[in-house]
């Protein structure tokens, strides 16, 4: 059964051959095109080497744009994934999965954009978030959120926590629920505490659903771009400016789609830096 | 066994009459191109035209529709067919027509603001000239040269201008002013200077804590950017000003008379923000919540552009009362202008020229200004404005020294601005931190001169002197 003709291997290889070949003549042109002198609405293909990487590595954003990706990438992936392993465990211990379900799913089925306007309402000096600080009489801790440039990027950082927490809950939820019962019960009549269960048993036995949570956050926080645009475009000054931004503005503001494009091959570079080791892991798995 | 034998059988048919349709697909577009095309055997269709604009906010789509109504009554047969892309400034629409003229199928016209923006297109050679437009309607009778400059490149018209809106106003809130008695005490703001205007921001601070001096919105960072523009005329005159825009100028020297007024300039922006005469949450606001302020008394004054008086009137704020507008200063006109033009290879160019001479019409540009809260681009149109901001604004159009709008694509490259909206935001931001201004100052100088560099900007402008963009009166 197993050794299927060679007309069925046909038919299943041809969508991701194609796939695969269409991807990867994108990824090339690009960055063909991030070593051309295309600086201009006109398209332009001259072979110019690696001028515009020399010239992105002198310019100070891009060092102010990586420094908030990779801050982003730590702040968001490790509380994201954690707190959805916690909640994921909550919910599958206490049974209410459904309505626990919908109230975090909610904010990952809502787009980054509009997330990003409610949010920044919400941050306002005199918005949601400070009133609520008032009414509970901790006043001391309201800040204008978005116009401080030390708080502008955590107060972004936060929106995309609370965006994505429903995605890692999901995926911890069936990573749990794979957990084979009776290790749990034997914890149980053993006299382990939820607490103790939860260290002992759960959080080895759903490595799983880290290598699978993991970097995929971390890619979502690499390639982030549209909170930023409708937040504050990078600002205070460049306080919360990405590389994802930084290539937007670049490409198709200034119209240096040659520079856009590095931009795009160093994010491209850096998230293979990601997905390589993962790759590496899943596939040994695999074939174990 | 069998099931499965079949569900293959099936799904190969599948295959390959999907890979026939292709192959035959391709064939046909092939031999369709290499054989004479076939004869049309359905009567030709309705001539079209297709438009590309971001007019779609209140007020803005009332206003292109009136010329649309305008071409109609010429031009019944014809068809338009809008395709507005919303988004400020054409944000997202630069991208769509990017990737059509790109392709090889341009739209039949759209819009595009006059000026360096405009310039970009002709560059890449995407635009077709309409010289013979000017001509039929006399246009270069009616438009200033500083317009007309700014639709000519290299001899030829290659657009027709609809609007001029004017980026140097200072709205303020007369009850304020009148209670400080600011106008008694300093004078017509008409005619402050920079350092005069930041005299004024001080003492209105110093007297009425509550109330922010000066609005201001970096959200989208360019409101700071624009009042750059505006305080660049105010301190260095129009020539300084497009001298900077144009980089025509020895900019590698830092002892350049240029970058003394731009030195003072940004040490006033600088100021504004350390001292805190700007509203302390102005990254979170956008342009229309700044002005905003002015008329609910929060803030005093606001430099910004024009369309601030249609804002005020949709939001029925009462003149006089919440808010009153002075030019700033009045000697000089920023101007910035929205265009319609023809792009090289449009599918209908009979229906762009009727088109165009619609926009270019005194009755189109009449209607059009109206509703849009602009004045006509050209000056023998006078509607009956129903505020009481636009009539001096037209007669200023006529009489003031006329220089384009920077941030308004009009004079400058937009990658040059766009690294100066960084540069500025940035200096107000670690203004407002408590950094030493003189230093943070000479760091924004050094960086505008690499980006000066690493835009092109000097290259851009290869061949024209600043004497092209400016109506000297």
């Amino acid at each position: 059964m197993i050794a299927s003709s060679l007309k069925e291997k046909l038919i299943f290889l041809t969508p991701i051959l194609l796939i695969t070949v269409i991807l990867y003549i994108m990824i090339a042109t690009s960055i063909y095109v991030s070593m051309s002198d295309w600086r201009s609405y006109k398209i332009s293909l001259n072979f110019i080497g690696l001028r515009n990487y020399i010239e992105l590595f002198s310019n100070p954003r891009f060092y102010a744009a990586l420094r908030n990706n990779i801050i982003w990438i730590a702040l968001f992936m490790v509380p994201t994934s954690f707190l959805g392993l916690v909640l994921a465990y909550i919910m599958v211990s206490t049974g209410k999965e459904l309505i626990f379900r919908t109230v975090f799913l909610l904010p990952t089925a809502i787009s980054m954009t509009v997330a990003g306007t409610l949010w920044v309402w919400m941050y306002a000096s005199e918005g949601a978030v400070n009133t609520l600080l008032k009414a509970f009489n901790l006043s001391f801790l309201t800040k204008p959120w978005i116009s401080d440039p030390s708080t502008a990027l955590y107060a972004l950082i936060f929106v995309t926590i609370w965006q994505y927490l429903g995605f890692a809950v999901i995926i911890f939820e069936a990573a749990i629920k794979g957990i084979d019962p009776s290790l749990i019960e034997a914890a149980q009549i053993d006299g382990a505490s939820s607490l103790r269960i939860f260290w002992d048993i759960v959080v080895p036995q759903v490595r799983h659903g880290f290598l699978v949570a993991v970097p995929l956050l971390a890619l979502s926080a690499l390639k982030i771009f549209d909170i930023v645009y409708v937040a504050t475009r990078g600002g205070p000054g460049l306080a919360t400016d990405v590389l994802g931004y930084f290539m937007w503005e670049t490409a198709f503001w200034s119209r240096f789609m040659a520079d856009g494009a590095a931009i795009a091959t160093i994010i491209f570079a850096i998230s293979l830096g990601i997905v390589i080791p993962y790759a590496l892991i899943a596939l040994r798995r695999w074939f174990r | 066994m069998s099931l499965r034998k079949a569900a293959v059988k099936t799904s190969t048919i599948i295959i390959i009459a999907l890979v026939l349709i292709i192959i035959a697909a391709i064939a046909g577009y092939y031999a369709g191109a290499a054989v004479a095309p076939a004869p049309p055997t359905t009567p030709p269709p309705k001539p079209q035209l297709i438009i590309y604009h971001w007019w779609t906010a209140g007020g803005e789509k009332e206003a292109i529709d009136a010329v649309f109504s305008v071409f109609k009554e010429a031009n019944p047969e014809i068809e338009i067919v809008e395709n507005p892309v919303a988004g400020g400034a054409g944000a997202v629409m630069k991208a769509v027509i990017w990737g059509l003229l790109a392709s090889g199928t341009p739209p039949d016209t759209f819009q595009v603001h006059a000026g360096g923006e405009l310039k970009e297109y002709v560059d890449a050679g995407y635009l077709d000239v309409v010289d013979s437009v000017w001509d039929e309607l006399g246009l270069e009778d009616v438009i200033p040269g500083t317009l007309q400059a700014m639709c000519k490149f290299e001899g030829h018209y290659y657009a027709v201008p609809i609007n001029v809106h004017r980026s140097n106003v200072l709205w303020y809130n007369p009850k304020i002013f009148d209670e400080l008695g600011i106008v008694d005490k300093f004078g017509d703001p008409r005619t402050w200077d920079l350092d005069k205007f930041i005299e004024v921001a001080r003492y209105i601070k110093e007297n009425k804590p509550d109330v922010a001096p000066i609005a201001m919105a970096s959200r989208n960072k360019w409101p700071l950017t624009h009042l750059f523009e505006v305080l660049l005329v105010l301190r260095g005159g129009p020539e300084v000003y497009a001298k900077f825009w144009t980089g025509m100028f020895d900019y590698k020297d830092p002892a350049d008379p240029v970058w003394a007024a731009v030195k003072d300039v940004l040490k006033a922006l600088a100021i504004m923000a350390k001292e805190g005469l700007f509203n302390a949450n102005h990254p979170e606001l956008t342009w229309d919540q700044a002005a905003a302020l002015v008329y609910q008394g929060k803030a005093a004054m606001y430099v910004h552009g024009d369309w601030v008086a249609g804002y005020f009137m949709s939001v029925e704020a009462k003149y006089g009362e919440e808010w009153s507008a002075a030019p700033f200063p009045k000697a000089v006109f920023i101007l910035l202008s929205d265009s319609f033009n023809m792009p090289k290879n449009a599918p209908h160019p009979d229906a762009v020229t009727a088109w165009l001479k619609a926009v270019g019409s005194s009755e189109g540009q009449e209607k059009f200004n109206l509703i849009k809260g602009s004045i006509p681009a050209r000056v023998d149109v006078a509607p009956a404005y129903p505020d009481p901001y636009r009539p001096e604004t037209a007669d200023d159009f006529k009489k003031s020294t006329l220089v384009p709008s920077a941030v308004h694509g009009g004079i400058s490259k937009e990658a040059f601005v766009t690294e100066m909206h960084n540069i500025v935001t940035s200096l107000a931001t670690s203004a407002a931190t408590g950094a030493d201004i003189d230093t943070l100052v000479d760091a924004s100088i050094t960086q505008i001169m690499q980006a000066i560099d690493r835009t092109g900007l000097p290259d851009f402008w290869k061949g024209y002197t600043i004497d092209y963009f400016i109506t000297k009166r």
